[in-house]
C-alpha cells in the first residue's frame, strides 16, 4: 500500500506544480483584436511599408522555421494547400506581382498588353532569368507551365480553375508570349501573381513531371536541398538570383544562407520551441499562445488577413434537405454565434465576419456586413415562417412529422478544430435544429466534398487575391464536372449572382467592377450558400533577431527573400 | 504444491472475512480510499445525476476556457462546457469499456486457453502459435488494427481492446489448466467415473480460472487506459461525446494557457486506474496467501 500513497503524494505534488507554473488564465473576449493594419469604414488597410524592404539586410545565417502541416508535394500546380502561399515564394517566381494596393506590377514579365476585346494578353518577359537546372526562362517556359497547370494528369484543384478561360498560347519570339482566352477574364493577371501559379522548370515538366513533387526545380531565391515527408525540408540560397519583384524593393540574392523548415503539428511545441529559442520563426503561430507571445519581449507576433473569401464555419448543400430552403440556411447563419466561435478558435486574435469578402479585398463593400448578424430570435422567426413550428419532446423542430436535422461532415485539423463544430451544434440546438457531427478521415471528406455528397460540410478558407474568389466558390460554372474540379461544392445556382460575377470578369472599369461586385455581395447574403464566421488570418511569430520581415502582397504571408538574421542580437 | 500456487478453492468462513475487513480499515486507508473511489465511479456510471446536475453537452462558446471558480469548480473546456460535469458523465463509457473489454478478452481467452490446455497436442500447438502471433503485436497496435477494420465508436473500441487482451488471458488459462488437469482431485474425479465434460466444468475450469479472474480485475484498469489512449489518438467516439482520452487530446493543445483542460481528466484516469489496480493487487495477495 506504500506505493499507492506515494503515488497519491506524487499526483498531489504534480497538481500543485501545475497550479504554480500556470500563468493567470486567458482573459475573456471583449478587448480589441490586435491584428496588423488599420480598420476604417468597415474596410481594412495595411501600410505600404509592410510590403517593402526598408533597408538592406545583412547576409548570412540559417533561419529555423516551423509550420503545422506538410503539403506532401512541391508541385504547387497540383494542390490547393495553404502553405504554398509562402512556400511558393521560397522556391519559385511568378509572372507578375501585385503591389500594395492590389494593382498588378512586373515580376518575371516586364510588361504586358491587353487587347481591346480583353481576350489576348501579350507578355514581354525578362531575358536574364534562369531556373536552377540551368534552363532559361522564356516564352516557351510560360506556355509549358500553363499547359501543366491544366493538364488533367496534374489533377489541379486550384491553378486549373484559375486559368480556366485560357485557350492556348503562342510563342511570339523568345521573350514574348501571347495568351489567348476564351472570353474576357479581368482577374487573369491577379491569379498569375499567386504562388500556386508559379513557374517550374520546363525541362522538368516535360522530362520528369513526377520528380516535381520531391525535387522541384524553380527560379526562386532558394533551392530545395533536402526534404523528408512530414518532417521537414532544407532550402539553400540560390547563387546569382537577381529578379525579386520590384515592389518588394529587394535587390539581388536572398540574405539568408539556409532555411530549415520543420513540420510540427502540435501547436504547443511550435510555441515552446520559439520561446526556448530552438526555432526562430513559426508560420502557424497558435492563437491560444498569441497573448503569451505578445507579452514576451523577445518575440514578435503578426496577424494579417488573407484577401477574398473569409473563413467559413460551414457550407450548405443547397440541393439537399433541409438546406434547399433558403430560409433554413438564413436561420442557421443567424443562429451561429460568430463572436463566440472567433473566441474559441482565435482567443481574441480573429475578427468575426458575417459577409462574403475579406475586409481588405478590392471592391469589398461593407454595406452587408450585418445582414446575417447573430440574432437567435430572427432565426427562430425564420424557421417558424418556413413551417417548422412544431417541436418534438427533445425540443427539436418538426414539420409533417419530420425532424429538422442534418449532418455536418468534419475532419479534425488545426484549421478547423472539432470545437467549432461542437459550438455550431450547440448554437443550432437552441433554435431546435439537430445537427449531427460526422468525423471522417480527410480522404473520405475530400471525395464526398467534390461529389457534393453531404448536407453541410465544415468550412475552411479559400483564399485568392481578387474578389473573383466569389466566382470560384459560388458561380454555377464552378460546380464540379467529370473533367473539372470545381469549388462550388454546395451547388449554388443563382442567376443574378452568376450574372454579376460573369459581368465582373468582363469588366476593367473600376466603377463597373465595384457595381457588379456589390450586386454579388448583396446576392450572397440573400442566398446564404455558406456561413462566414471570421476573417482568414495569417498568424506568424518570430524572434526579435529576425529582421526584414515583409509580407507577400497577394497572400499576406511572410516573404523570405528579404528576411535576415541580426546575429548580434542573438 | 498445486494447492498453494492455485489458491485455496474453499471459501473462508464469514467471521474471518469480517475480521480482515476490520483490520484493513485500521491499517490501510489507501485501500479504503481506493474502494470508496471505485464506489463513487460506480455511482457516476449508473446515475451521474445523483452526483452532479448539468448537461455535459451544454456548450456556450462565450464561456470557453474559464479557469476553475465557484461556478465551474474545475473550469470550462474549449466549448464552454463544465469540465466537472463532463468528467462525471465520461465515467460510464470508461468503466463500460474497461469491464466489457475485459469480459470479452477473458471469455475468448478462456475458451482458447481451455482448448489449448485440454485439447489434443496439435490443437494446443495451433492455438498457441496463433496467440504467439497476436502477442507479437503490442496491445494498442492490435486494437488500432481492429478499429481500422471495423470503424470508430465505443462499441468497436470495446471489441478492439477486448481482442487485444485475448492472448494474455489465453496463455494464463492454458498454463493454469495444465497445472490443474494433473491435480489429485481431477484424477480422483476421473477415477470416480465422471465424464470428461463434467470434470472440466466442475473441477478444471473453476480452479483454473480463479487466479485469472483476479488478474482480470487489474486488467480492467489497463483496459481503461487503452481505451483512453485510443480516444486520445482520435479513435474514440466522435465529438461531442465526453471521454477522458478525448478531453486530454483536445486539452493538450491549450496546455500553455488552460492547464485545467488536461489536468482533471488526467487525474481522473490516474486515480481510477490506481484504485482498481490497488484493489486487484490486494485480491491477488490474499489469494496467494500473503495476507491473512
Amino acid at each position: 500500500m506504500n506505493h499507492l500513497s506515494r503515488l497519491a503524494r506524487l499526483a498531489l505534488l504534480g497538481a500543485a506544480l501545475l497550479l504554480a507554473a500556470c500563468k493567470p488564465p486567458a482573459s475573456v473576449q471583449g478587448a480589441a483584436v490586435q491584428a496588423d493594419g488599420a480598420q476604417a469604414d468597415g474596410t481594412l488597410r495595411y501600410a505600404a511599408n509592410d510590403y517593402r524592404e526598408a533597408a538592406p539586410g545583412r547576409p548570412g545565417g540559417t533561419l529555423r522555421m516551423s509550420t503545422a502541416s506538410d503539403t506532401t508535394t512541391f508541385d504547387v500546380h497540383s494542390i490547393s494547400h495553404g502553405n504554398v502561399q509562402w512556400l511558393g515564394r521560397i522556391l519559385f517566381d511568378c509572372l507578375v506581382y501585385q503591389d500594395e494596393r492590389g494593382n498588378i506590377s512586373p515580376w518575371l514579365a516586364k510588361s504586358w498588353d491587353i487587347s481591346p476585346d480583353g481576350k489576348t494578353y501579350t507578355f514581354h518577359l525578362r531575358d536574364d532569368v534562369t531556373f536552377s537546372d540551368g534552363e532559361k526562362f522564356n516564352a516557351r517556359a510560360v506556355q509549358i507551365n500553363l499547359e501543366h497547370m491544366r493538364d488533367p494528369a496534374t489533377k489541379s484543384p486550384l491553378a486549373a480553375a484559375y486559368i480556366a478561360p485560357y485557350v492556348d498560347g503562342r510563342v511570339v519570339d523568345e521573350y514574348t508570349f501571347e495568351a489567348h482566352l476564351r472570353e474576357p477574364y479581368s482577374p487573369f493577371l491577379d491569379v498569375l501573381a499567386q504562388s500556386w501559379l508559379s513557374m517550374i522548370s520546363p525541362r522538368q515538366i516535360l522530362e520528369a513531371p513526377k520528380t516535381i513533387a520531391q525535387q522541384p526545380i524553380g527560379s526562386g531565391p532558394f533551392v530545395l536541398e533536402q526534404y523528408t515527408r512530414d518532417q521537414g525540408a532544407t532550402f539553400v540560397k540560390r547563387q546569382g538570383y537577381n529578379w525579386a519583384p520590384s515592389v518588394t524593393g529587394h535587390v539581388g540574392e536572398a540574405y539568408l544562407d539556409r532555411l530549415e523548415l520543420s513540420i510540427v503539428p502540435e501547436p504547443m511545441i511550435r510555441f515552446s520551441t520559439l520561446e526556448a529559442r530552438q526555432s526562430d520563426f513559426t508560420l502557424d503561430a497558435p492563437a491560444q499562445n498569441a497573448q503569451a507571445i505578445r507579452a514576451n519581449p523577445d518575440l514578435q507576433m503578426r496577424s494579417r488577413v488573407r484577401k477574398a473569401n473569409p473563413f467559413r464555419s460551414l457550407t450548405f448543400n443547397v440541393e439537399r434537405f433541409p438546406f434547399e430552403d433558403v430560409r433554413v440556411r438564413r436561420a442557421v447563419a443567424r443562429a451561429i454565434d460568430r463572436e463566440g466561435i472567433a473566441w474559441i478558435a482565435g482567443f481574441g486574435e480573429f475578427l468575426p465576419k458575417g459577409d462574403f469578402l475579406a475586409a481588405n479585398t478590392g471592391y469589398y463593400d461593407p454595406a452587408f456586413k450585418d445582414a446575417l448578424g447573430y440574432d437567435v430570435d430572427a432565426a427562430n422567426r425564420l424557421l417558424d415562417e418556413a413551417g417548422w413550428a412544431q417541436r418534438d419532446p427533445q425540443g427539436y423542430r418538426l414539420k409533417d412529422g419530420k425532424r429538422l436535422a442534418a449532418q455536418l461532415l468534419i475532419y479534425e485539423s488545426g484549421v478547423f478544430p472539432g470545437s467549432i463544430a461542437v459550438a455550431i451544434q450547440a448554437d443550432l440546438k437552441k433554435i431546435g435544429f439537430a445537427m449531427d457531427i460526422d468525423l471522417l478521415p480527410l480522404a473520405q471528406i475530400t471525395e464526398r466534398r467534390y461529389a457534393s455528397n453531404f448536407d453541410a460540410i465544415a468550412g475552411g478558407y479559400w483564399h485568392t487575391n481578387t474578389p473573383d474568389g466569389l466566382f470560384i466558390l459560388y458561380h454555377s460554372q464552378s460546380i464540379s464536372t467529370p473533367t473539372f474540379i470545381g469549388q462550388n461544392v454546395g451547388r449554388l445556382r443563382d442567376a443574378a449572382l452568376d450574372q454579376a460575377l460573369s459581368a465582373a470578369r468582363q469588366a476593367h472599369d473600376p466603377a463597373e467592377l465595384a457595381r457588379q461586385y456589390r450586386i454579388a455581395q448583396q446576392r450572397l447574403v440573400e442566398t446564404v450558400p455558406a456561413v462566414p464566421v471570421f476573417e482568414s488570418h495569417v498568424l506568424v511569430a518570430y524572434r526579435n533577431a529576425v529582421k526584414g520581415v515583409i509580407f507577400d502582397t497577394s497572400h499576406n504571408t511572410p516573404f523570405f527573400t528579404s528576411v535576415w538574421l541580426d546575429q548580434e542580437a542573438q | 504444491m498445486t494447492e498453494l500456487t492455485l489458491g485455496n478453492p474453499s471459501l473462508k468462513p464469514g467471521s474471518e472475512t469480517l475480521f480482515v475487513a476490520h483490520r484493513a480499515w485500521q491499517l490501510r486507508p489507501g485501500l479504503t480510499l481506493a474502494a470508496l473511489f471505485v464506489l463513487l465511479l460506480l455511482v457516476a456510471a449508473l446515475q451521474p445525476g445523483w452526483l452532479i446536475s448539468g448537461d455535459p453537452l451544454d456548450a456556450n462558446a462565450r464561456q470557453a476556457f474559464r479557469a476553475p471558480d465557484s461556478v465551474h469548480w474545475l473550469g470550462t473546456d474549449e466549448n464552454g462546457r463544465d469540465i466537472l460535469v463532463r468528467l462525471v458523465h465520461a465515467v460510464r463509457p470508461s468503466l463500460l469499456l474497461g469491464l466489457a473489454a475485459t469480459a470479452i478478452g477473458l471469455l475468448i481467452g478462456t475458451v482458447f486457453g481451455l482448448l489449448a490446455g485440454l485439447g489434443p497436442r496439435w490443437l494446443d500447438g495451433a492455438v498457441m502459435r496463433l496467440v504467439d502471433v497476436l502477442l507479437a503485436f503490442p496491445d494498442l497496435l492490435l486494437a488500432l488494427v481492429v478499429i481500422t477494420f471495423f470503424g470508430q465508436g465505443l462499441f468497436n473500441t470495446i471489441i478492439a481492446v477486448g481482442i487485444a487482451s485475448v492472448p494474455r488471458y489465453a496463455r494464463l488459462v492454458r498454463a493454469q489448466t495444465l497445472v490443474v488437469r494433473n491435480a489429485g482431485y481431477v484424477e480422483a474425479a476421473t477415477t470416480l467415473g465422471l465424464r470428461r465434460r463434467a470434470v472440466i466444468a466442475r473441477h478444471v475450469l473453476p480452479n483454473a480460472i480463479k487466479p485469472v479472474l483476479i488478474l482480470a480485475t487489474i486488467g480492467i484498469g489497463g483496459n481503461i487506459i487503452a481505451g483512453a489512449a485510443l480516444s486520445f489518438l482520435g479513435f474514440g467516439a466522435p465529438p461531442p461525446v465526453p471521454e477522458w482520452g478525448g478531453m486530454l487530446a483536445i486539452g493538450r493543445n491549450y496546455l500553455g494557457n488552460a492547464w485545467w483542460l488536461v489536468a482533471w481528466p488526467a487525474l481522473a484516469i490516474t486515480l481510477t486506474v490506481v484504485s482498481i489496480t490497488a484493489i486487484g493487487r490486494e485480491l491477488l495477495r490474499r489469494n496467494e496467501g500473503k495476507r491473512p
